[in-house]
């Protein structure tokens, strides 16, 4: 395992890192576990329910007992499990209230029988839903976060609302999953290979990777984007595929996640690739030296779950060499940061 | 993202059931599984022809559907990876060798504000 020295955040990883290895045949759940077990990427271990779970959340008693078998064996500690809201379920309509909240509950009764300390949801569950969670949240002992993936910052009005919501009800049951692509300082270079394959120009990739890059707010760079990309031979999809950088890449100074405090129940240690830079390892994209120097500062203890995003873009990398590589560089920074004040 | 997964090399046959056409196996262009009400479409165009998604049918995991049960069918889920068989109907019989497979799928995924899914082109050789 990577152990963090006592008091700091933990380390861990996602399965859904390694979605290539589950997408290719012939792999199972119990033999990806022993992996990111035997190569040390440890101790938290959070999956994507819907992922890795077949069946989910309807499991069989066996089912169970085999998922809960693989955990324990392994000797990893389950981190996180990510649930989905699938407000969409029915076509031409939302899922009500009472549906959504059905949806959700099952999934936690789920992850309470698997044995995560924590469930994941997106903002499509809203405050309403989170508060009617939150009895049920506390009698399971499974707490539920909301992740804060880009697009949305901190300015965002839904996670002012979540944010309002948490210090009124002052739960530990209810909190933040922040996850790192709404933090970042560059587009990661993996999108590259993915636009070569999309047959997007070079030049194309270029403009909208500065266009990202300059100040102000992502939203208002739209337009600017799509006037561009067409003005310079980009076809529709292709420029979707663009606008989809400044979707999936979020700009907030990664400071900012100080605001989200004290209610952050885990943090999504999202990546698109660390290499070895003059000093060490760095990741081009994200500022981690920031983001390790909020969570010490802030007296967070939770898991940091390495979320490696970069198959999206490309197959070229060893999810699991870039994990050990991130696990390394964030146990440095971590532990050279300065003791923690106390709170 | 996933969309270069979509249609799959391997599995692409001429239908066995006296019926002319073919299957084409199809993989979800999505990091999980969904339900399949939240699958809006798989359009398949063989051969520049698009066929009709009448004459179609979806099987997972060996559950057969039509594209028009599809919407209600919220307790079958097409996982991620999972190799789906697209069965489809064609006028002629599919000659023996090289044809251009085309599929575009459709997703509704609730907190993406536009429709998702993915698109995917293969040349697929029918074996004689």
């Amino acid at each position: 395992m990577t152990d963090t020295a006592p008091g700091l955040p933990r380390l861990g990883t996602t399965l859904f890192s390694l979605t290539l290895e589950q997408r290719r045949a012939g792999g199972d759940l119990a033999g990806l576990v022993r992996e990111v077990a035997a190569r040390d990427l440890g101790p938290g271990l959070e999956m994507v329910a819907f992922q890795s779970l077949r069946g989910w959340p309807r499991l069989s008693p066996e089912q169970e007992r085999e998922v809960r078998g693989v955990l324990d064996s392994s000797g990893l500690t389950p981190s996180c499990l990510a649930i989905n809201n699938d407000l969409g379920l029915y076509p031409g309509r939302l899922l009500s209230d009472d549906e959504s909240y059905e949806y959700v509950a099952v999934q936690l009764r789920g992850a309470a029988a698997l044995g995560f300390p924590v469930a994941r949801v997106g903002v499509e569950t809203g405050p309403a839903i989170l508060e009617r969670l939150l009895p049920l949240a506390e009698q399971l002992g499974v707490k539920v976060g909301v992740e804060i993936h880009a697009p949305l910052t901190i300015e965002a009005a839904p996670v002012a609302a979540l944010k309002e919501l948490f210090t009124r009800l002052d739960t530990p049951w209810l909190g933040f999953v922040p996850d790192m692509s709404a933090s970042m300082r560059a587009v990661p270079d993996a999108v590259d290979d993915a636009h070569r394959v999309a047959g997007i120009a070079p030049e194309l990739t270029a403009l909208t990777k500065q266009l990202w890059a300059e100040p102000g707010p992502t939203m208002a760079k739209f337009p600017e984007l799509e006037r561009r990309a067409a003005e310079a031979g980009a076809t529709p999809p292709q420029v979707g595929n663009l606008k989809m950088l400044f979707t999936m890449h979020g700009r907030m100074a990664p400071e900012r996640w100080a605001d989200f405090f004290p209610h952050v129940v885990h943090v999504h240690g999202k990546f698109y690739g660390i290499v070895e830079g003059p000093d060490g390892l760095t990741d081009p994209s994200i500022d981690w030296p920031a983001v390790a120097r909020v969570l010490r500062e802030q007296g967070y203890d939770g898991v940091v779950s390495s979320e490696y995003e970069a198959h999206a873009y490309s197959d070229r990398y060893s999810a699991f060499d870039q994990i050990r590589a991130q696990h390394d560089m964030l146990k440095r920074l971590l532990e050279a940061e300065p003791a923690v004040a106390a709170r | 993202m996933f969309d270069r997964y979509i249609v799959c090399e391997e599995g692409f046959r001429a239908l066995d059931d006296g019926r002319t056409g073919g299957v084409v196996e199809v993989r979800m262009p999505y990091y999980r599984g969904l339900a399949l009400s939240m699958v809006e479409a798989v359009d398949l165009v063989v051969d520049g022809r698009p066929v009709p998604p009448a004459r179609t049918s979806f099987t997972v995991h060996g559950n057969t559907y039509r594209f028009d049960q599809l919407p209600r069918t919220t307790d079958d889920r097409w996982e991620m990876g999972e190799r789906a068989q697209l069965a489809f109907e064609t006028d002629e019989p599919l000659a023996p060798g090289e044809h251009e497979v085309a599929v575009a799928v459709r997703l509704r995924i609730s907190y993406m504000p536009v429709p998702s899914g993915g698109r995917d082109s293969k040349r697929l050789t029918l074996a004689a």
